[in-house]
């Protein structure tokens, strides 16, 4: 066999069709809509918590300046996370690229993502601990009439503080065990691409 | 649209789980299979015409299969591709077809597949990003490894 020979070969395989018939469009439209359903989601539980925060303060349910400032920065929290979610997960259109474009690109988008996740404390957390020691400790004073917290509150935040040291190690090992390896292979490819 | 979605994928089934199986491995190509369906799905409504309907397939396919791999980060499959110097197969055609596929890496292989199905090398080198040239150098390079591997 010479390899022009391949060409008839490859004509024939090609035109073998499969005995059955796959409902590929099915297929096709039902992961699409989990993968928009699992977005919804998400966006879903920033937007209720917007609405919470908006009413909670028209309502003046919150009384005390720290839980009014907690308020506002719970708004802006929810309005900035589905922001970065979107902008993560928008529908890439990709009938324009070339493999290398891509492939360089999403070498950058991974490396952002890698130091994204490294920097999770940063971004996430940060304002979110904030949202939650300031929201805690006002609520707690307009409660008690003192800012001095007990050792209930104290447990809370020793809670809080654990679960945010739990989140960084799994985004650590995100990096590590996932994010790192898919960048290597990425990188052969390129490589295969420059041989 | 949905008849012409799913004729287009009927006749062109093969082709895809090629290109699934070279970048998922036998593992994983469902999963790329799958992905690039969605991919040709989403896309399929813009598809203007102005480039070949292979040619937007590959391009469409490719880029799917490698989205695939950044999303799921799995380690990669052994059954990507087979060592070289693993042995010849037998007489059958088809079998030294998928053996010669799989001895190659994930770019040389669609570049072949792309070559078997007549694309011009200037299709083949705006789907891979490659100059006209080096498509050229590849394709030679691919029958000589061809014809060093198979023919005596």
């Amino acid at each position: 066999m010479n390899f022009d020979e391949l060409k008839k070969t490859w004509e024939k395989e090609m035109n073998t069709k499969s005995p059955q018939m796959e409902n590929s469009i099915q297929i096709a439209q039902k992961t699409d809509r989990e993968m928009k359903g699992v977005l919804a989601i998400e966006t879903s539980v920033c937007a209720l918590l917007f609405i919470v925060s908006v009413a909670a303060l028209a309502s003046g349910f919150a009384a005390n300046p720290m839980m009014i400032f907690s308020l506002y920065l719970m708004m802006a929290v929810s309005i900035y996370i589905p922001y970065r979610l979107l902008k993560a997960r928008r529908a890439e259109q990709l009938d324009n690229w070339t493999l290398r474009t891509n492939i360089d690109r999403e070498i950058e988008k991974l490396e952002k993502q890698s130091r994204l996740l490294s920097g999770v404390a940063g971004w996430y957390l940060a304002p979110l601990a904030v949202v939650v020691f300031t929201g805690s400790w006002g609520g707690y004073a307009q409660r008690t009439g003192t800012y001095v917290p007990d050792s209930g509150l104290l447990i809370y935040w020793a809670g809080c503080i654990a679960l945010g040291v739990l989140v960084i190690v799994l985004n650590k090992n995100a990096v590590n065990k996932k994010l790192a390896p898919t960048l290597e292979r990425l990188k052969n490819l390129k490589k295969q691409l420059d041989d | 649209m949905t008849s012409e979605f799913n004729h287009l994928i009927h006749n062109n089934q093969r082709r895809l789980r090629f290109v699934a199986r070279k970048y998922g491995g036998v593992a994983h190509a469902d999963d790329v299979y799958q992905e690039i369906l969605v991919q040709l799905w989403r896309s399929f409504g813009q598809f203007r015409g102005d480039a070949q309907v292979s040619t937007w397939l590959y391009r469409i396919a490719l880029n799917a299969a490698l989205m695939w791999q950044r999303k799921e980060v799995k380690q990669p499959s052994p059954a990507g591709h087979l060592p070289e110097a693993s042995e010849p197969p037998g007489q059958c055609q088809a079998a030294i077809l998928q053996d010669f596929l799989d001895s190659l890496n994930e770019i040389d292989s669609v570049l072949l597949m792309m070559h078997l199905d007549d694309l011009p090398a200037a299709d083949i080198a705006s789907v891979l990003g490659l100059s006209v040239n080096a498509v050229h150098i590849r394709i030679n390079r691919l029958k000589q490894k061809f014809n060093d591997r198979y023919v005596d």
